[in-house]
Formats: C-alpha cells, structure tokens, sequence
C-alpha cells in the first residue's frame, strides 16, 4: 500500500505537470515552431543530399569510365570521390560544403590537402544559413526547455501552490523529481516527435537508402539531444528555486542563453581563426622559394644528363586534344626514347620528393589549424549548446574531423598509388608513349626517313635536340595510329575511412561525460538549494 | 503633462538593474568584437595590399614593353576590407572575393577559391572553412550587437509598459489625474528609445575609440557618416522592437504572460525567421549551373560564335590563314567576338545568382531583423553591396583601361590593343603613371541610403503599423 501510494504521488506529479505544459500558449507556441522548422529542414537537406549521392554515383561512374582511356601514364589522373553520409541531412555538417571529390594528378605530381567540385549552385547562397535538427534544438528547443522550466519552483510559489504541495506529506525531492520528470516528458513528446518524423521522410524518399547504423545513430541523436534538454530543465529548475520572482528566473536564463549560445561561442570562434590566420603562415611564407628550389634543382639535373643528340616532331596536338596529358607522337626515334627515359629517370624522383615537401608544408599549417580549433573545441566543451553541438556533430561524422580524416586517408593512398605505378614502371617510357609498344613496320619506314633526312639538321642544331620540320612533317604530324589504352583495372581501391558506432561513441565521451556531470551537478544543486527554498509566497 | 510622464519613465528605466546588465553585456560584447576586429582587419589590409602590389607590379612590365608583355595586363581585384566592416560584416567572408582581369582576353572571371589562395589570401581560406554561415555563427559586428542584444533590451524595457503599472495599481493612479492616454504610451515609448538610444550611442563610441587607440582604423570623416547612417538605421528598428514590447504588454493582462510571448516574437522575428527563409528558397530559386557547367556553357557559346564567323570565311580558309594567325585581323576579330561571348554567358550567369539570391532576401523583408541587417550592410557599404558595387566599377575601369591602350586603326571598339594585327601593336613604353589603376572606392554616403532606402522604408511601415495598432488597442484597455 505504502509502497504504491509512493509510486502515484511521483506520477501524479508527473502527470499534473504534463498537462500542465503541454496546454500551455507557450509550450504550442515552440512546439509549432519547431515542427515547421525541422520539418522544412528535413526537406530542403534531404533534396541536398539526393543532389550530392546523384552527384557522386555519376562521378564515380565517370570516373570508372575514364580509366578505361587512357593512352599514356601522363594522361592520368584519379578522381576520389567521398560518398555522402544520409546522417548529413539531419546534422549538416560541414559536408555539404566542402566539395565532392580529391583529384590525384600525375602531372604535376601533388597530393590533395583539400576536395573540389560540390553541387553548392550559387556561391553566394553563403550568406544564408541552413536549419538542421542541432540548430533546431539549441535554439527552439533550448527556449522551450527554459520556458518550461522557469517557473517550475518560483511560479507556483507565486501562485502559492507550493506550499500547498508541500502541505501533503511528500518529500521534497519527489516533488522536484516529479517536476523534473515532467518537465522532461513534455520535452521528450515533441522531440521525439520531430525525429520520427524526419526518419519517416527520409524512409519514404525515393533513392535514398538507409542501414541499420542509420537508425542506430538516430536512436543516439535522440538521446544525447535529451540529455542536453534535460541539463538545461535542471538549471531552469535551480535557478528558479533560487529566485524569488519567475520573472527575475526567466530574465536570468535569458540572459545565459544568450551568452552561452551566442556570446562566448562566437567570439572564440572568432579569437580561434584569428590565431589560426596569424600563426598557420608555412604555406605563406614557405612555398615560393621551395617552388624556386625545385627548379633549379630540376634545371641542373636537366643540364648535367647526358643526353644525345636526336630529332623530333614537336607535340602530339590531335591525340593530346583528346586525351590529355603530354603524349609523344609514334613518330620518335629510339635514341629520342631513350633520352626521355632518361631525363624522367633525373627529374622524376625530384618531382615526387617535393609533392610530399608541398604536402608536409600544407600538413604543417593544418595541423596547427587543428591544434587551435581543438584548443577552442576544448574550452566550448564546458558550454552545453557547444558540447552538444560538438557530440552530435562527432556522432553524424559530418564535421571537420571527418574531412581531415578523409584526406589523411588519401594521403595514405596516395603512396599506394605511387608505389603500384613503380611497379607499373609508369615514369617509365610508357609515361608518355602511347601503345603498343612495337612499332609498326609503317612507322619504322617513316622513322627511318626521317632519321636519314634530318642529319643535316641535327649537325646545325647547337642543342642536342632538334624540332624536324623537313619533307615528312606533315605525314608524320597527320599520322593517327590506333592507340592502345593502359589496363588500370588492378588499380588500388581506396579503403573508405568510415567509423563504426563505438569508435563515434569513443571520440565524444569526454564530452558526453561533461554533460552528464553537468546534468549531475545542476540536479544536486537544484536538490540542495530546493530544500532550503522557503515556499511561502513574497507580497 | 507628457514632460511629467517621460521623466519619471525615464528614471524608473534607467535605474533598473536589467538595464545596468545589459549594458554591461552590450559594452563587454563591443570590446570582445573590436579587438577581434582590429587583428583581423589588419591582417586582411595586408594581404589586400600584397594582392595590389602584385598589380602594380605586372602593369609595370606591361608598360615597359606592351608588345612583349602582353600577358602582363592582368590584374586581380579584390574585395577592399573596409573599416565599415566593423559595423556590418553582412558575410563578406563568404562570397566570392573578386575578379581576374585579362583584357587580353577580354574577360571579367570571378576568383574561384583556389585562386584566392594563390592570390596571397590563404587566411581567406581559412576563415572560410570557419564561416559556415551555420544557424549559430554570427558576424562580431556592431550589426549583431543591435540586431541581437540591443532588441533584446528594447522588449526587456517594454514588456511591462503596461501590464506592471497595473499590477503595482498605479496605472489607475494615473488616470486618476487628467492624463491622456496618448500622453502615457507616448511616454513609455519615447523614454524605451532614449534609454536605448543612449546605450547604443555610448557603445558607438566606445567602439570608435577603440578601434582608434588599437591603432586598426584612423577617424574619418567618412566612417563618421557611416556611423551616424547606421545609428540612425538602428534606431529605427529598435523603436519597431520597443513598440512590439509595448503591444504585448497591452495585449495580455499580466507581466509574465507578455515577457513569453515578447520572447517567443523575439525568437521568431530575430532569430527563426531571418535564418531560415533563405534555406527554403535553397530549393527552387537557385536552380543555376554549377560552376564547372557554367564554364562549359560559356567555351559552348564561343565556340558557336566562332563556326557562325567561320561561315563568312572562304572555304579554304584555314590553309591561307592559319600561318598568319595573329596576323590576320578579321581571324583577331573573330577571336574578339568568341571571346566576348563566353564572357557575356558568364555575366549572366552571374547576375542571375545575384538576383536569385536578392529574391531569397526579399522574402526575408518580413522580419525586420533582417530588413535591418539589409539596411545596415547597405549604408556601410559591405556585403552583397559592396560586391555588386565593385562588379561595376570594374566595367568602368574596363572601358578607361582599354580606351588608354587603344591603337589607331584597329577594327575594334573594345578590347581593341589586345586584338590588334601583332605587328602593328606599337612596342613603344607607356608612362606607368598615366595608366588608370582600379581603386575599390566605397559609394557615397548618400548613394549608400539610396541603396539602403527600400529597407528603412519598410522598416518605417512596421513602426508606423506597431504605432497605430498600439495607440488603437491602449484606448480600449481596462486599467483596473
């Protein structure tokens, strides 16, 4: 009996302050509001996201379709493309902004510090900004929980219900559970209720697939989106006891709102990039005497080859028109061959040797970047909005972190790469002699001609090259041979960098433990100070 | 009788302590943003001037030997970080920087990012991946301190105009002496304005002298005018906040029931609305081309231009002419012509993003936290503003830059030095003085109203409504 009695009393409160709330102009008022708003978001981003997965099934397509043509080793060059995560219509990220692809050149050799290409249309739709459900919820949502909150203690001391309450023989901590429980079910309705429905949208959109680490991450979203309402019921419940006014309570959690949510994060953001400008200056100061560098070192290696003496046709137009890339005509005498091989086998091991300076250079300015963004990341951890923001942002995987990942990830790949074209021997002769590589009794008749018509010329050249414009140019210029195309097909795959559950949950349990200390401490507090709270009322 | 009543408003306004919070808050926030300014505006100056310099130093070649250096002609104009950037950011971070200028080729193209970087701007970079325009990030201008914080107070004044007097029982004091009712609202108004008038006044100030003594920005008499513009700007859309305070408190009986819903207005009209109209219009009305398309279109349509000539061409044309290309001038005209329309379709493209983007805003004209960000990014010059004013001004320079170069007897109006017959391209010095320089010149302060006009105008509207619908609804309140 006792034991039942017991149990009622919290869900009679429990149920008393739902009612309450959920009749309130206020609670119908926010809860209107954010159903539009997260509705529209949920929209607009899922047409986003369709655009960007159409985006990608045809680059990659495109991509698998180019490989299959090309002639020569200097033609190439890899598209990567980063498949869109559908968690990005619900925490947008920054994925949606920062390009689709990494594009691999050969020529010149570089390896990719940032994504190109994107479907963003208008560049100066910037300057508008995109709802998704954590913007939702630190700004709509954050409000109800304050104005569902304020009062909780302070108004009905107002009303004078409270000692009403306190008349009947219940203890102290079970009213203020039975408010905070109720509080929390109010806002977990409407929350729940906006995520059902953006996860019934996406479901039912077309051409968008979803997994069971879909709905996982969902299940997630939801709860630490709940905790942090529940942080911010709990400081509205101290804060109320604390106060003898519910105005003064509401005018206090105000005036947290807005500089915990607005203030303080924007101006370390803005001290944060501001540091990240004035000390990441390696690229700035760094990079046009390492390009000046490789120059020289490129010219002398290029002067000292002993080279001999040959003739050729100057450019292939017709086939590098089609192709891409430097392609050497067919027409070219073996000599000629082997002095390219040479001069690639001089000049090649520079290029790469400064592809991975360049990159170390670039690395070195981005890690300092992250040094400094993580430094502030840090400091807004103590701030809820910003924590939250930051656990949902890790959990979706769509942030900063996800990028640099990805392209450390091509980095990585990038060696591979290098590595299976050495073994390709692809700086080779093959590098820009398009197949096959026997010669063609035609060509070998041609290149004889030729060979014999230009001593003449070769004898006056002071270089040890001479550009043959004599009697068979122009056959030798008109010539089209049939090319052959590279086999690509054992091409490396690059291994998608992609995060499983635990590893997510992992890299925010810092944060996700601040919040639940704070939920901790602000329940305590309220506990404490609610115990001592005199609940007669002021006139 | 008014006198009585605004005096005694006014001391019962200044002396609360939410007022001295606020202040606090205001003053404390213009501190933070100047000195974060005052850093960053330098280190853009700097980087600005490099880009300048560069110029400078390409022109230079080009005048010494035209012939020679042909290519040298090309320019890149940047967006010029003004002080005014203090007042209204208004997202110039985030859109395109500037223009490369070829008159060689005549063409106007937008700095894509890369270039951007290349272009001696790598913290633009930087500061880009920082600014998402994210729902939560907001420019650290005087703009957001009035648009968030000082609406804020104007509502926390104002709630209880009416609805306190009342509870504390001396609304019908009042009445009980031969005050009008038109006397008391005007009153609580006029005083709500003062109060913030002032605070706003002393931050202005206050965020004057910093920036000076930082030593970022020397006092000017322009950047006084942009000031005083701006004041005014804010003032106006304070005073629609100060009356929508006043309406609530007249609409609901008691305090606490106006303070939520002045809140629940505040979140919507300044917060919710403003940054959420844009995404909607994400979805239709900026159905343009990506940028890799546009490109496309525009090598389309200069291709097309060329077969079009080529028909007027003798059929073995190619023969005769390829090995004089560049000497021959009806080719160099041809050449002109394709050129001229790729960047004709890259022009329209880009006024069409443009007023894409100038649709999506006007839907946000309803709120007037919006229309006052609107207003103020156009009385200081910045933003979108500032970009289409420097779109212009580059088509000025255009002209006086190709009318310095021009050659006698070319078969070309525009453009005509860079498609001239090679040989008969004068090789002889220009004077690198006389060449016109582009300089990014902030409009006058009376085209920046002209442009701001429409904003203020409807802001006007909004207070004039508020006005009526307040004065109308106080006639007929029960003060009892």
């Amino acid at each position: 009996m006792c034991r039942r009695g017991r149990r009622t009393i919290i869900r009679t409160i429990i149920k008393r302050e739902f009612l309450d709330n959920i009749l309130s102009f206020k609670f119908i008022a926010c809860v209107l509001v954010a159903i539009v708003v997260s509705l529209a978001s949920t929209t607009i981003l899922t047409q986003d996201y369709k655009d960007r997965l159409r985006n990608y099934d045809k680059g990659v397509a495109s991509a698998r379709e180019a490989l299959t043509k090309i002639p020569v080793y200097s033609a190439l060059k890899i598209k990567l493309y980063r498949k869109p995560s559908p968690l990005s219509i619900f925490i947008a990220g920054i994925e949606r902004k920062v390009g689709s692809y990494a594009e691999i050149p050969i020529a010149p050799l570089d390896i990719p510090t940032s994504l190109q290409g994107g479907v963003t249309k208008n560049e100066f739709a910037a300057i508008f900004s995109i709802f998704d459900f954590s913007s939702v919820i630190v700004i709509i949502f954050t409000i109800l929980a304050i104005f569902l909150s304020y009062d909780s203690i302070s108004g009905e001391k107002e009303d004078g219900l409270l000692a009403l309450a306190l008349s009947n023989s219940v203890p102290r901590y079970k009213i203020l559970l039975g408010k905070y429980l109720g509080a929390l079910v109010s806002i977990a309705v409407p929350l729940a209720f906006c995520f059902v429905l953006g996860t019934l949208f996406v479901l039912f959109t077309k051409n968008v697939k979803v997994d069971g680490h879909f709905y996982l991450s969902m299940g997630v979203l939801f709860s630490v989106s709940l905790l942090y309402l529940s942080c911010i019921l709990l400081l509205g419940i101290f804060v109320s006891s604390r106060t003898k006014t519910s105005f003064s309570s509401l005018l206090l959690l105000l005036g947290f709102y807005l500089v915990f949510t607005f203030l303080i994060p924007q101006a370390v953001k803005s001290f944060s990039t501001d540091a990240i400008i004035g000390r990441a200056k390696n690229v700035e100061n760094n990079l046009g005497s390492m390009m000046n560098e490789m120059d020289k070192k490129r010219d002398e290696a290029y002067t000292k080859s002993p080279y001999k003496k040959q003739w050729f046709i100057p450019g292939d137009a017709y086939n590098a028109q089609l192709y891409g890339g430097a392609i050497d005509n067919r027409i070219i005498s073996p000599v000629a061959r082997e002095n390219r091989m040479l001069s690639a086998s001089f000049q090649h091991p520079i290029e790469r040797e400064y592809a991975q300076k360049v990159y170390d250079l670039k690395n070195k300015d981005m890690s300092i970047e992250e040094d400094i963004r993580n430094g502030a990341r840090r400091l807004l951890a103590f701030v809820p909005s910003t924590n939250f923001s930051r656990i949902v942002e890790l959990m979706a995987d769509t942030g900063e972190d996800s990028l640099s990942r990805y392209l450390r990830h091509v980095a990585l790949y990038w060696h591979e790469y290098m590595r299976y074209l050495d073994e390709k021997d692809a700086f080779g002769w093959r590098f820009t002699y398009p197949g096959p590589e026997e010669q063609t009794p035609y060509e070998k008749a041609l290149i004889k001609k030729i060979t014999d018509d230009s001593t003449e010329l070769l004898k006056s050249s002071k270089r040890w090259w001479a550009r043959y414009r004599g009697k068979y140019y122009d056959e030798a210029m008109n010539y089209r041979p049939k090319l052959t195309f590279l086999n690509l097909e054992d091409l490396p795959v690059i291994k998608s960098p992609d995060l499983g559950m635990t590893e997510r949950l992992q890299g925010s349990l810092l944060n996700i433990v601040i919040l639940v200390f704070y939920n901790l401490l602000f329940f305590i507090l309220a506990y404490f100070s609610f115990s001592m709270c005199d609940p007669r009322r002021i006139d | 009788m008014l006198k009585v009543l605004l005096k005694r408003q006014l001391i019962e306004d200044i002396l609360t302590s939410r007022f001295y919070i606020s202040l606090v808050l205001i003053f404390g926030a213009v501190c933070a943003f100047a000195l974060v300014f005052a850093d960053h505006f330098q280190k853009s100056q700097d980087s600005y001037l490099k880009v300048m310099a560069q110029n400078d130093r390409y022109l230079q070649q080009f005048a010494k030997s035209p012939k020679e250096h042909l290519n040298s002609s090309i320019q890149s104009f940047m967006l010029k970080p003004k002080p005014e950037l203090f007042i209204s950011e208004a997202y110039e971070g985030n859109i395109p920087q500037g223009f490369l200028y070829e008159p060689y080729m005549y063409s106007v193209e937008l700095l894509s990012l890369k270039e951007e970087v290349s272009a001696a701007q790598h913290y633009r970079f930087v500061s880009k991946k920082e600014n998402l325009a994210d729902v939560l990030t907001y420019s650290p201008d005087l703009t957001f301190i009035v648009q968030v914080l000082l609406s804020f107070l104007a509502l926390i004044l104002t709630f209880g105009a009416v609805t306190a007097e009342k509870e504390k029982g001396t609304l019908r004091l009042i009445y009980s002496n031969p005050a009008k009712r038109a006397y008391f609202i005007l009153a609580k108004y006029l005083s709500a304005l003062f109060t913030v008038g002032i605070s706003l006044f002393i931050g202005l100030i206050l965020s004057l002298i910093l920036l000076n003594v930082l030593s970022a920005v020397p006092l000017s008499s322009s950047l006084i005018s942009s000031y005083s513009l701006f004041f005014l700007v804010s003032i106006i859309y304070l005073s629609v906040f100060i009356l929508l305070g006043i309406l609530c408190s007249v609409l609901s009986h008691r305090s606490k029931n106006s303070l939520v819903l002045c809140l629940l207005i505040w979140v919507f009209l300044v917060i919710v609305f403003p940054k959420s109209t844009g995404m909607l219009l994400t979805l239709k009305r900026f159905d343009v081309p990506t940028e890799e398309e546009i490109y496309q279109l525009a090598q389309k349509a200069s291709i097309e231009t060329e077969d079009r000539l080529e028909k007027q061409l003798p059929p073995d044309w190619s023969r005769k002419y390829y090995e004089k290309y560049r000497l021959n001038e009806l080719l160099l005209k041809f050449q002109f012509e394709s050129d001229k329309s790729k960047q004709d379709t890259l022009d329209y493209y880009l006024r069409k993003k443009l007023s894409a983007v100038g649709a999506a805003r006007r839907v946000n004209f309803l709120s007037p936290a919006s229309l006052f960000e609107y207003s103020s990014s156009s009385v200081s010059g910045t933003g979108l503003f500032h970009f289409e004013n420097l779109w212009t001004e580059i088509r000025r320079y255009e002209d006086d830059f190709l009318s310095f170069v021009k050659n006698e007897g070319s078969v070309l109006e525009k453009g005509a030095f860079f498609y001239l017959n090679y040989d008969t391209i004068s090789d002889k010095p220009l004077d690198f003085n006389a060449i016109p320089k582009f300089e990014d010149k902030n409009p006058k302060s009376s085209e920046r109203l002209k442009d701001a006009l429409p904003y203020v105008g409807l802001l006007l509207l909004y207070n004039l409504l508020l006005f009526v619908v307040v004065f109308y609804k106080f006639q007929t309140y029960d003060v009892r």
